[in-house]
């Protein structure tokens, strides 16, 4: 039989030589898995893994959170909603300096609330926000920048599908994530909204004040926006407060967004199939790469590659902070050619032993690690978000998008260092959770 | 030969969008019974029986039939990055082998869960609370498997005979 080890090696090179290939994340996965599985342990074993591991990625309960909270970001969606966010968002910090880049950042954080999904953030917000931003004279790298980063809140904010699949590799709670990903998103929304003053000071041109909006005008866009707002709160607040599960929260939420979209007359059945076939398609494929990754692991772990790397990374007797460097700059390099999702699945069976045996939190490293992987949605030079919203901006090159990411990304650094340095920011909700 | 491709991909269409039309029913549905469970609970105290394995089952059948859809429109993630470097011969390769291989392991997985749907119902095996038969869910794994591999073997014939570009 061949050298466990080799085999893993061997099933490592040919994982990154078929994504070289442009093979499907999740098909690759499942591949490397299967057939990797079978060269140790025989074609049926292989198979048994193959058709367990697939069933019980599909009939996870938990994993229902993402069809249900992906549904509820559509219909929000293409109900309009976004708009109304953006909407009042403006009208509060539109008079500041770059307020409407701010007013995006803060419209992408709400809506972050209700979508899982960076790149959903980052269209649904840009499609409003870029055309107005155009309007006013704003430079191209601020709006698209703005976006690109403010899109990106959609991994960190609860729902988010990054911290699904972290607690469904790692056995953590989702509820306790969630909770996780609350003041840190809140951080970095502030201090995206600070670096866009600071962008916006040195450049008035870059980002002009608006007209300031009268108080009774913001109320009214803020009565607007309160029914989704309500939703956020009673969807989130109720995982807070242990009155529903994550998943009963979920659907909770989708239900009662598509029966606020009803009431007030913005979802035509058009709509609603539009969103439901999004939904469907987002979903197939989460869940496909979370088949994937349940077919790779039990390959790994018979190989004892993960465990042989934690065991290579404790030896180089780094410390904590040492060793937690190295998996950050780890995460760093590898997100600069890797979607997000693909780089967790991949890389928690390795670091998160490592982890958790030098005395981290594991909550409070599902929080560093989709930080991490949101900053590697928007560098060079595969940054997912930023082709999005260049994608959804049109005539703006690819560079200048790019050029605007670099004030966003020092803030993501800053609030990184911050939730290092204290653990709270991200740990004092979940530790204060009832039930 | 075109006109056979082209038929072929309206009849694989077609049934990718049946299929889709029972995943968005089986969407609607756990939306439906997960408020259902928690107004029964709060609202008449009477907490539904089984709320999971019925959302569980739900699932099963929401992502496989899904599944064939989201392949067919290429909806999944992909690492491009080296999509120039790798020139005209190094894409058309990867789009041969990727399909093939994917093709290969969902075949498997197809003839796996068929055999397993028949053990299932040999056996009578069913879930612990509600005591539903699991048999269809292992169907509908294999189906939506099955339907997969064929959208693979589909494309793999598309790009052969398209040449490459």
């Amino acid at each position: 039989m061949m050298d466990p080890i080799l085999a893993g090696l061997i099933g490592i090179a040919c994982l990154f030589l078929l994504l070289g290939l442009r093979m499907p994340v999740a098909f690759a996965m499942m591949a490397v898995g299967f057939f990797g599985y079978w060269a140790l342990e025989g074609l049926r074993s292989a198979g048994g893994v193959l058709l367990t591991e697939s069933y019980s990625a599909v009939a996870n309960y938990n994993l229902i959170v993402v069809p249900m909270f992906v549904l509820l970001g559509n219909i929000a969606s293409v109900s309009g909603f976004s708009r109304g966010l953006y909407d009042a968002a403006f009208a509060w910090v539109g008079a500041f300096r770059g307020g409407l880049a701010s007013a995006s950042v803060l419209g992408c954080a709400v809506f972050a609330a209700v979508s899982g999904s960076s790149v959903a953030t980052a269209v649904t917000l840009g499609k409003v926000a870029l055309p107005e931003m155009k309007r006013l004279g704003y430079s191209n790298s601020l709006s698209t920048g703005s976006i690109a980063a403010g899109g990106t809140l959609g991994f960190l904010i609860p729902p988010s599908t990054g911290f699904v699949l972290y607690a469904i590799l790692t056995e953590e709670s989702i509820g306790r994530l969630f909770m996780a990903g609350v003041l840190p998103g809140l951080l970095l929304t502030a201090l995206f909204m600070a670096a866009i003053w600071i962008v916006s000071y040195r450049d008035p041109k870059a980002g002009p004040r608006g007209a300031p909006v009268p108080l009774r005008e913001k109320l009214t866009h803020l009565a607007d926006a309160a029914p989704l707002l309500g939703v956020i709160l009673i969807s989130i607040g109720g995982i807070y407060l242990g009155v529903f599960t994550p998943v009963e929260a979920s659907g909770i939420g989708a239900a009662l967004v598509i029966v606020l979209a009803l009431v007030r007359r913005r979802l035509s059945f058009d709509n609603f199939k539009e969103a439901v076939k999004s939904t469907l398609s987002t979903s197939a494929m989460l869940y496909t790469i979370v088949i994937g990754a349940n077919v790779l692991n039990p390959f790994f772990a018979i190989t004892r590659i993960p465990a042989t790397l934690g065991e290579g990374l404790g030896a180089l007797d780094l410390g904590m902070y040492g060793t937690l460097a190295v998996i950050i700059l780890a995460y760093v390099l590898l997100g600069m050619f890797m979607d997000g999702l693909s780089m967790l699945v991949i890389t928690i069976p390795v670091f998160f032993p490592v982890i958790t045996a030098l005395g981290f939190d594991p909550i409070w490293f599902g929080v560093i690690a989709v930080i991490v992987i949101e900053m590697g949605m928007i560098t060079p030079p595969v940054g997912l978000n930023v082709f999005v919203v260049r994608g959804v901006a049109g005539d703006v090159p690819l560079a200048t998008v790019f050029r605007g990411i670099w004030p966003f990304l020092i803030a993501m650094i800053i609030a990184l260092l911050l939730i290092i340095a204290f653990p709270g920011i991200a740990l004092f909700l979940p530790n204060s959770m009832f039930g | 030969m075109q006109i056979t491709l082209e038929s072929w991909s309206r009849r694989l269409s077609a049934a990718t969008q049946i299929l889709n039309v029972v995943a968005g029913v089986c969407l609607v549905a756990i939306v439906g019974v997960v408020m259902a469970g928690v107004i029964m609970r709060y609202l008449f105290n009477m907490p539904l029986l089984g709320v999971n394995e019925i959302v569980q089952l739900t699932a099963v059948a929401l992502v496989m039939a899904a599944l064939p859809g989201c392949t067919f429109t290429d909806g999944h993630v992909a690492v491009d990055v080296f999509e120039k470097s790798l020139g005209k011969w190094g894409r058309f390769l990867g789009d041969i082998l990727s399909r093939l291989i994917s093709g290969i392991v969902l075949a498997v997985l197809c003839r796996r869960a068929f055999l397993k749907a028949l053990d299932a119902a040999e056996w009578g095996d069913a879930t612990n609370m509600l005591k539903m038969p699991i048999w269809p869910f292992y169907t509908i794994l294999s189906v939506g498997a099955g339907l997969c591999a064929l959208v693979f073997a589909f494309q793999l014939i598309a790009i052969v005979v398209r040449g490459a570009e």
